[in-house]
Parts: C-alpha cells; sequence; structure tokens
C-alpha cells in the first residue's frame, strides 16, 4: 500500500500540523457522552434522521433509479455531513459516542491523501460521475464460505483468471482439514490463517501473485487473526477490509484491527452497510446514511478507501431499484465532493449460473461506475456455502469499463432495463448452482453450460448497444 | 373508556410514546379500567396493525421499535396498581414465552431484533439475551423464565456450530424435552436445522410468529 507518511494520522501538505489523529478518535470513544445502546438507535440515530430529511429536500423517485442531478446529490452530502456531527458513531465496549463537529470532518475530508497503492504499485484513483478514468474492480467471494480447501483453490484460480481484475477478495472456509471451524474456537484461527496461505499459493500458481487481497483475511472476524495475517503472508500492499456494526456502530475489536493496520502500514477499506427498512427508513435516509458512514469511514475506520455495501434488510441485495438509487446518489455526493476513493459493494439476489445474478451484477455494476466509483463483486443474498461463480464478477467488470465515461442518463435507461428483467424476482430469488456445477475444480474453468449462459447475456447487453472489451 | 381506548391505541401505532404516557396515566387516573380489556381491546391489536405495516413495507424497524418501547412503557404504567388476582389472570393470557438471542461469536443483530419486535407485536413475552450470547446463558434463562421456546438466531456460517451447541446442551443436561427450540439467520437452512434436531426454522423475520405456533401446537 503506497499511501506517503501514513501512520496513524495523515499530516496536513506542507505542515506538520494534523487534523484528527487516530488516538483523539479512541480518546473520544473512552470519554466521548454516554448513552445506552436503544437510546443511541432511537432517540439519537433515528430521530435525527428524521428531523434531516425534513430539513432538506432529498426525494426518491423510482422512475430514476441513476439520476443525473448534481444538485440533489450534493444535498445529500451536506445532510450527510450534519448528521454525522450530530449524531456521531456508537463505541459498543464503552457505550459512548465518538463525535466530531462539523469542521473536523470538512478538514478531514480536505487532507485526505489523495494517491493510494494497492497491490504492484497500482492506484485506485477517485473518480467523479461520468469520469472516463476505469474503476478499480475487486472480484470475489464477498462473505461467502467454501465447505473446504479444495473448493476454495479452484474457485481463486477461475477468480485470478479474470483479466480485468485489480485485486481479489478471498471466501471463508467452513471447514480446515475436514474439522468444522467454530467462531472464536483455535480451529477459526487455524481456518483464518489457512484461507491466507492457500490464497498466496494459488494466485501464485496462476500467476496472478500481482493481485491483492482486499479483504486482509477471511474466516475468522476477531482482531487477533488479523493481527497474525501478517505473518502468514499478508502484506502491507493487501488491505483490510474493516465493516462498521449497523448502524454506525463500533467495537474494541474493529477498533483493534485499524490499530494495527495503520501500524502495519496496510491500507484500510473503510465497510459500511446502511440497510434499507432497518434504522436508516426508506431510500432517502439510507442514501445520506451510506453518505455519513464515509465521514465514519475516515476518522474512526481510518479508510484509504470508502467501501461501502447498503444492503435492503428484507431481501439482503442492493439490486432493487431504491438500492440502485441509494447506490447512485450516495456514490455522487462522495465522489463530487471529497478525493476518498469509492469501492462499492454489489449484492445479488440470485444465485451463481442464473440469468438473473448476471443482469442484477450488470446493474449494480453501472450504476456504481456512472456516479463516481469503482466496483467490488460480489456477495449474495442468501450466502449459501459453495454458491460462488466467476463469471457474474467477470460480468459486472466487463460493464464496470464499459460504464467508464458514460453519461448517467444513458445508464439510467441501461438499469431501467435491466430491472424489468429481473426486479419482480427479487422477493424469491434463484439460489443457482455450487462452485462445483459452476467450474472445474481442479482448473477453475467455467463448465459450458455456464459459459454458454455468460456469453448469450454478453451479446444481450452488446445488442442494446453496450461495446463490451 | 373507548374513545381514551382508542386515542391510545392510535398513539402507540404512531410510535409516539409521550402520549400514550399521558392517556394511560389518564385511564388509570380517571376510569374504573379493567386493565385486561385495555390491553385485549386496544394494545394488543395496536401493535398487530404496527407488524402488518411493518409487513407491507409501510414501517420500519425503527417505527417496530419504538412501538414496542411505547408499549413497555404504557404497560408500567397500567400493571402498576393492579391486583394480585388481575396479575394473575393477564399471565395465564400470555403467549408463550421466548428466550432469544444471537449466538456466540456473532454481533450481528438486527435480524434477530426484527424478530424480536415482531413476537412481542404478536403478544408473546420474549426475553431477549441480545447478542454473542454463550451456550449455556440460553439453557439458564430458558429455565429462570420457564420458557417455553428457546430461539437461536446465526448470521455467520462459523456461528451456526454454538446453535447446534444449544441443543447438544439441552440434551446432555436431560432438559431438551422441556423447549421447543427455533433458529434463523441468513446462513441457515432446513436441512441445518434438521441435522442439529431443531424443532423448527423459519427463512424470514415475519414468518417467526407462525413458526412458534407451529412448533406449540407439536
Amino acid at each position: 500500500m503506497g499511501i506517503d507518511c501514513f501512520t496513524s494520522s495523515w499530516p496536513r501538505e506542507g505542515s506538520d500540523e494534523v487534523v484528527i489523529s487516530f488516538e483523539e478518535t479512541i480518546e473520544r470513544a473512552l470519554k466521548g457522552p454516554v448513552s445506552m445502546e436503544r437510546e443511541f438507535e432511537l432517540r439519537v440515530f433515528f430521530k435525527k434522521l428524521t428531523e434531516i430529511l425534513k430539513e432538506y429536500d432529498i426525494k426518491y423517485d423510482p422512475s430514476t433509479p441513476i439520476p443525473s442531478d448534481d444538485v440533489l446529490a450534493d444535498e445529500v452530502f451536506e445532510a450527510a455531513l450534519e448528521f454525522y456531527s450530530e449524531v456521531g458513531t456508537y463505541c459498543l465496549d464503552t457505550n459512548r459516542i465518538i463525535k466530531f463537529d462539523e469542521n473536523e470532518i470538512r478538514e478531514a475530508i480536505k487532507d485526505f491523501p489523495s494517491r493510494v497503492t494497492f497491490g504492484k504499485g497500482k492506484q485506485i484513483k477517485p473518480r467523479n460521475p461520468e469520469s472516463k478514468t476505469l474503476p478499480w474492480c475487486s472480484v470475489g467471494g464477498v462473505g461467502i464460505t467454501v465447505s473446504n480447501e479444495e473448493v476454495f483453490r479452484g474457485i481463486l484460480r477461475a477468480y485470478a483468471a479474470n483479466p480485468l481484475a485489480d485485486s481479489i477478495c478471498t471466501p471463508s472456509l467452513q471447514t480446515v482439514d475436514g474439522r468444522i471451524v467454530v467462531s472464536e474456537s483455535p480451529l477459526e484461527i487455524l481456518g483464518a490463517i489457512k484461507t491466507v496461505t492457500l490464497a498466496k499459493e494459488t494466485l501464485k500458481d496462476v500467476d496472478r501473485a500481482d493481485l491483492p487481497i482486499i479483504n486482509g483475511i477471511a474466516t475468522s472476524p476477531s482482531d487477533f487473526a488479523t493481527a497474525i495475517g501478517s505473518q502468514f503472508g499478508i502484506t502491507p500492499s493487501d488491505a483490510l477490509e474493516l465493516g462498521s456494526i449497523a448502524e454506525m456502530k463500533v467495537d474494541f475489536n474493529l477498533l483493534n484491527k485499524v490499530t494495527y493496520g495503520l501500524k502495519m502500514g496496510i491500507g484500510i477499506l473503510a465497510g459500511a452497510g446502511a440497510l434499507l427498512g432497518g434504522l436508516c427508513g426508506g431510500p432517502e435516509g439510507t442514501a445520506v446514511v451510506n453518505t455519513a458512514y464515509s465521514f465514519q469511514g475516515l476518522l474512526v475506520q481510518r479508510g484509504v478507501v470508502y467501501h461501502p455495501y447498503p444492503l435492503h434488510l428484507r431481501y439482503v441485495c442492493n439490486s432493487g431499484r431504491d438500492l440502485l438509487w441509494v447506490i447512485s446518489v450516495a456514490s455522487q455526493a462522495i465522489s463530487r465532493n471529497t478525493r476518498m476513493p469509492l469501492l462499492d459493494l454489489s449484492y445479488a439476489s440470485a444465485g451463481p449460473t442464473t440469468r438473473m445474478g448476471f443482469y442484477e451484477a450488470a446493474a449494480i455494476a453501472a450504476a456504481s461506475v456512472v456516479s463516481g466509483a469503482s466496483l467490488e463483486v460480489q456477495g449474495q443474498a442468501k450466502a449459501a456455502i459453495d454458491h460462488l461463480g466467476p463469471l457474474e464478477p467477470r460480468f459486472a467488470v466487463e460493464i464496470a469499463h464499459a460504464a467508464a465515461g458514460m453519461r448517467r442518463a444513458d445508464a439510467n435507461d441501461l438499469v431501467r432495463s435491466l430491472l424489468s428483467r429481473y426486479e419482480e424476482e427479487i422477493p424469491n430469488p434463484p439460489e443457482g448452482k455450487k462452485s462445483q456445477e459452476c467450474i472445474d475444480i481442479k482448473t477453475g474453468a467455467p463448465v459450458k453450460q455456464y459459459l454458454q449462459l455468460y456469453n448469450e447475456i454478453r451479446k444481450e447487453v452488446e445488442d442494446y448497444g453496450i461495446q463490451l472489451r | 373508556m373507548k374513545t381514551l381506548g382508542e386515542d391510545l391505541k392510535r398513539a402507540v401505532i404512531d410510535c409516539d410514546e409521550e402520549e400514550a404516557k399521558r392517556i394511560a396515566r389518564e385511564i388509570v387516573k380517571v376510569t374504573n379500567l379493567d386493565t385486561i380489556e385495555v390491553i385485549e381491546k386496544f394494545l394488543s391489536p395496536a401493535m398487530e396493525t404496527v407488524g402488518k405495516k411493518f409487513e407491507t413495507g409501510e414501517y420500519f424497524l425503527a417505527h417496530l421499535m419504538l412501538a414496542g418501547e411505547t408499549m413497555n412503557s404504557v404497560m408500567d404504567i397500567l400493571l402498576k396498581n393492579i391486583s394480585e388476582e388481575t396479575r394473575a389472570k393477564l399471565s395465564q393470557r400470555k403467549g408463550a414465552k421466548i428466550v432469544i438471542g444471537t449466538v456466540k461469536g456473532d454481533i450481528h443483530d438486527i435480524g434477530k431484533n426484527v424478530v424480536v419486535s415482531l413476537l412481542k407485536a404478536a403478544g408473546f413475552e420474549v426475553f431477549d439475551l441480545g447478542k454473542d450470547v454463550a451456550p449455556m446463558e440460553f439453557v439458564n434463562t430458558a429455565r429462570k423464565t420457564k420458557a417455553d421456546v428457546i430461539a437461536l438466531s446465526a448470521l455467520m456460517t462459523t456461528t451456526m456450530p454454538y446453535q447446534a451447541e444449544v441443543i447438544k446442551l439441552l440434551d446432555e443436561t436431560g432438559q431438551r424435552k422441556d423447549y421447543k427450540v427455533i433458529i434463523g439467520g441468513g446462513p441457515t437452512s432446513q436441512e441445518w436445522a434438521k441435522k442439529i434436531g431443531a424443532d423448527g426454522w423459519a427463512s424470514t423475520a415475519s414468518q417467526a410468529a407462525g413458526l412458534v405456533r407451529e412448533v406449540m401446537k407439536s
């Protein structure tokens, strides 16, 4: 990871003055205002969000999932800034609120380092809506578990075969040497170590050692497992994906990982999943919270990349019309007003080898990229074991590249067309097939029918007028 | 009385805690109330309406939680000075007692919170242990509260084994027959429920109340 002078805070250009150091953030976690968790959720977070939505002119329009409205994007940004400066982040271990005033947030945004590199020196660049800059594209099994080491190797080979992939996200292991991994037990630590060693070996085998692992260490969410990752192959050119707890909460486990990441010089992807239908309410509230999480990502999670994955509370995906609007508006709000690179994480409802899964992946990719974000693809709603395939991510990345430089209005038409093919199925999506049925586990090569489906859908999109690489 | 009751119902549906508390105090002060009648005619239907509004997408999780808090505050006022006889009657009329929590190692609790709110709205008595709950804590709380059902949520594949562990503990301590055990959470499935010997599984939060009724019959 190549940020100049990155330790526990970033210095102002041409000066030694520091904005808000991480140590100061920890101090606020230890000494901030006290609140019970439920009180924070209902009387602070939800109450302020309701007030903000009355104050600002933010309206969801289902007919325009990808709005071309800069005023709306900036309004969402300002609403998010006011919201976060009033609400802050709740620390579960101290029952205290970590608060930053508006000036502190604005200063942190202004002082954000503009150069971030991962892997073998490749930069992940901040983008703008309709930017021609190619997005960073990360592929992998986000939050999905595979049953054993053989499937893990096979699916990783398949992902690494994607020529447009800039980084890889490893899945978790359900078993290690045939034993079921149990949370918080030594088996979980063994599983976590295995994900790193296997991933590094496999990437080397297929001559893709250049691909950075973007999620640090999988299988264990513990700070201990994260910290030992570097003993087994994670290097500062990889990244740590550190997710917030919904909504606007952190704990010491997360802050310990941040401490480790900062001191090791590993870039942090500040993850956050605002829940539509949860405390965020509808699309408008979710867009504001999704934007506000970028400030938390900067000041609490100390991210060098903001990594949002807003989700539907009921359907656990972000391919629906309302969530595409949230992704688009929040990405536009952040990319227009900060230099923080954005890596939107897609969550499909349908499983691998289904027509619907391809359409969903394409819609999210287009929505993210034309709105100023890069892309990670993909999570899956049910996260069923072994339900991972390489061709939906491949297709999504091709769409992402094609969407660079596209007009938002054109992307809106494309997304509407894609939505018409799947949105009614979101409540009852097809589960798809297991990796063992999608690919040859030994080589990672997709099976014939899967490849046929991929080619068919590619052709559909090309017939629509999108040129794919 | 009817007007005050309707006003109370409306305040709970609107999640207006202060107004609901004011009306509850007025009911206690100025009317010769029948607590059971207030609960059955106005409060339970209010929570049912809130649950339905959540199901149809008109209400969000925050409304469910706020209505639940409002209901709790109102009940505190109504139950403060009731007779032992009324208290006994109320106890008999309550639905099943459920001990619920997210299992050890799992800090995801939003889905579980939705289930808690919907179960309360459906009239069940719910003991929410929160998140990251050790297996033995479920067993001990179920015994202390004389629960009918233990509900176990897991959002990660690595925490699912703790759902199995609670059932094993019940088995090994000779208490399995005392409780129905139901499970849920993203990576769980009917097959998993069957494999670990759970009495029921629901794929969504909105199926939870129906599942409890179903397992209580069996």
